[in-house]
């Protein structure tokens, strides 16, 4: 059987990203990539083999935004120093922290994202394009990555991770729940009143527009006759 | 036990991870391009080399399944040797067919490689028994994809003609227009897309925030403009919006995607031998989601039960809607 690595649990990652200094963060990102590097060789190689650019990496929900350096060579992730004086970028991504890391890890799908305008993208579209088909040759796992540091305490950290991913699912199921029962239908009196007017009068439009498209249709037919 | 197949389902596959994802999604094939000129799928990081490929074949054969090569692009008149030697690099790496659209290099794989299996690509536009008899008579061919304008009843008088399997488009674009025979694009970009495989070159595509709206521009054509919370499309020429007697429309194509879920049994009655599933340059998760529903589907039907909705697909649909295209076009 195939092992399934659990997701990484993104309400956490947001939390503690959030409440990391600039320092650590960057520190951390740095181990992170070492290991994904060791990890997964070929992704880097087919980074570093890509045309040269810097792409800007904007979680929506994070204070940090990134700097992705591909191409020439090199395949880097760097946080981004608001202070220091960078060149413009030639693509950015914005999208939520968990758009991104699904997307990353293969559990959704970036036209979808886009379609639904949950993820955006300017600047040199061909950067963009290049990178998310590199990226998605391989299968990436951050748990994975961020679990192997552990060691024999990977086992029970991923059984942690799956109950805070199930607890967060059951959650926001609720939450849905509770958010659909505040805008159900009407139940008083009046508003069902209100909604079976609405209906009748639904009716009645519908009939006149099928009424109209009928003559249309017969006017067309008698003008094509003659 | 497995069920008996239903419909064959073939799944596009960009990345090797594709292909394995839809192979365990449930695909019967995957199809796939070579990363050159020679598919209409050649978007920069995608498709595979020729080892790639090779592993590929053997993934697939393993698991009982099959691969097909797309080279559906039109050779150019000044250089024929990438879509020869496409031909032969997918011969000699054991494909199950290679799906060809240009007559010239129909007749170079039926003549070179006489045991290879032809399959006539979409981008061929064979919609009419007579065409799609040509190409059987002379070349061997034994599927046809189908062009996506034949309604469900035309499908079937197709079907009834030919003699050979056919394969329709079952998800993906509606597409509306002429396959193979769009130059739309070529005006905004000065690349062909029938001879470079892509109808809009990511080198060419550009999104401008402005305020709060999306622009999407083709060769420095603006294309569309999209409010927030509006569903965005491909920024192609026919899926653009233009402005006529003062209002802003789609007038080719609006974007919607096309989802035959709901039509398989009629399909089936048709005598269609295969569903395709567009999209060589959507995502591995693109590949399991699109599979793994109409595996569901396809399954359920051939155990005679009634198949699961497929509202999930809505999702993972250009613009977020869906519609049967052609197929159940009434107008003719």
């Amino acid at each position: 059987m195939k092992h399934e690595s659990p997701a990484l649990p993104v309400p956490l990652a947001r939390a503690v990203m959030r409440a990391m200094p600039p320092a650590a963060l960057e520190r951390a990102l740095a181990v992170v990539l070492r290991r994904m590097k060791s990890r997964r060789p070929r992704l880097f190689r087919n980074l570093a083999a890509l045309k040269p650019a810097v792409v800007h990496v904007e979680p929506s929900d994070l204070p940090h935004r990134f700097v992705l350096t591909i191409g020439g060579g090199e395949a880097r992730l760097d946080l981004l120093d608001p202070a220091a004086a960078t060149a413009k970028p030639a693509a950015l991504i914005r999208g939520a922290l968990g758009a991104l890391i699904n997307m990353l890890e293969g559990r959704i799908d970036g036209d979808t994202l886009f379609f639904s305008r949950d993820l955006l993208i300017s600047g040199d579209t061909a950067v963009i394009v290049a990178l998310r088909n590199t990226l998605d040759r391989e299968a990436i796992n951050l748990t994975d990555d961020a679990l192997s540091f552990l060691g024999p305490l990977a086992g029970p950290a991923a059984r942690v991770m799956e109950v805070m991913n199930r607890v967060g699912a059951r959650t926001r199921a609720d939450l849905a729940t509770f958010h659909d029962a505040l805008h159900a239908a009407p139940t008083y009196a009046a508003d069902r009143h209100l909604a079976d007017e609405c209906a009748r009068l639904r009716a009645e439009l519908e009939a006149v527009k099928t009424s109209l498209a009928k003559q249309d249709a017969r006017q067309r037919r008698s003008g094509a006759a003659a | 036990m497995s069920a008996p197949v239903y419909l064959e389902l073939v799944s596009p596959a960009g990345t090797p991870a594709a292909l394995v994802a839809a192979i365990d999604a449930g695909a019967d094939t995957v199809y796939c391009g070579f990363r050159d000129c020679t598919n209409a799928r050649n978007y920069p990081g995608l498709n595979f080399d020729v080892d790639e490929m090779a592993e590929g074949v053997a993934y697939a054969h393993a698991r009982g399944r099959k691969l097909l090569a797309a080279i559906n692009t039109f050779p150019r008149a000044d250089d024929m040797a990438p879509w020869h030697k496409a031909v032969d690099n997918a011969a000699a790496i054991g494909v199950d067919a290679v799906i060809l659209a240009d007559i010239g290099l129909l007749d170079y794989a039926h003549r070179r490689h006489p045991s290879l299996r032809l399959h006539l690509s979409v981008q061929a536009a064979a919609s009419n028994p007579m065409s799609i008899a040509f190409y059987r008579e002379n070349f061997g061919v034994r599927r046809v994809v189908l062009p996506r304008v034949l309604s469900v009843d035309e499908v079937a008088d197709v079907v009834k003609a030919i003699g050979i399997e056919t394969e329709v488009f079952a998800f993906g674009s509606v597409g509306s227009m002429s396959e193979g025979r769009c130059f739309l694009s070529s005006y905004m970009t000065g690349l062909s897309p029938t001879s470079e495989g892509v109808c809009a070159p990511a080198s060419h595509v550009t999104y401008v925030e402005d305020g709060d709206k999306i622009v999407s521009c083709l060769g420095g054509v603006t294309l569309n403009c999209f409010a927030k919370g509006e569903p965005a499309a491909y920024p192609t020429p026919c899926k653009g919006r233009y402005v006529t007697e003062g209002r802003a429309s789609y007038l080719f194509e609006e974007p919607i995607g096309l989802n035959v879920a709901n039509i398989l049994p009629q399909l089936k009655a048709a005598g269609v031998t295969a569903l395709k599933i567009e999209g060589r340059q959507r995502s591995r998760a693109y590949v399991t989601q699109v599979v793994s529903g109409f595996r569901k589907q396809l399954d359920a039907l051939a155990r005679g039960e009634t198949p699961p909705p497929a509202d999930d697909l809505k999702l993972v649909a250009e613009g977020g809607r869906e519609t049967f295209g052609a197929y159940g076009k009434g107008w003719r």
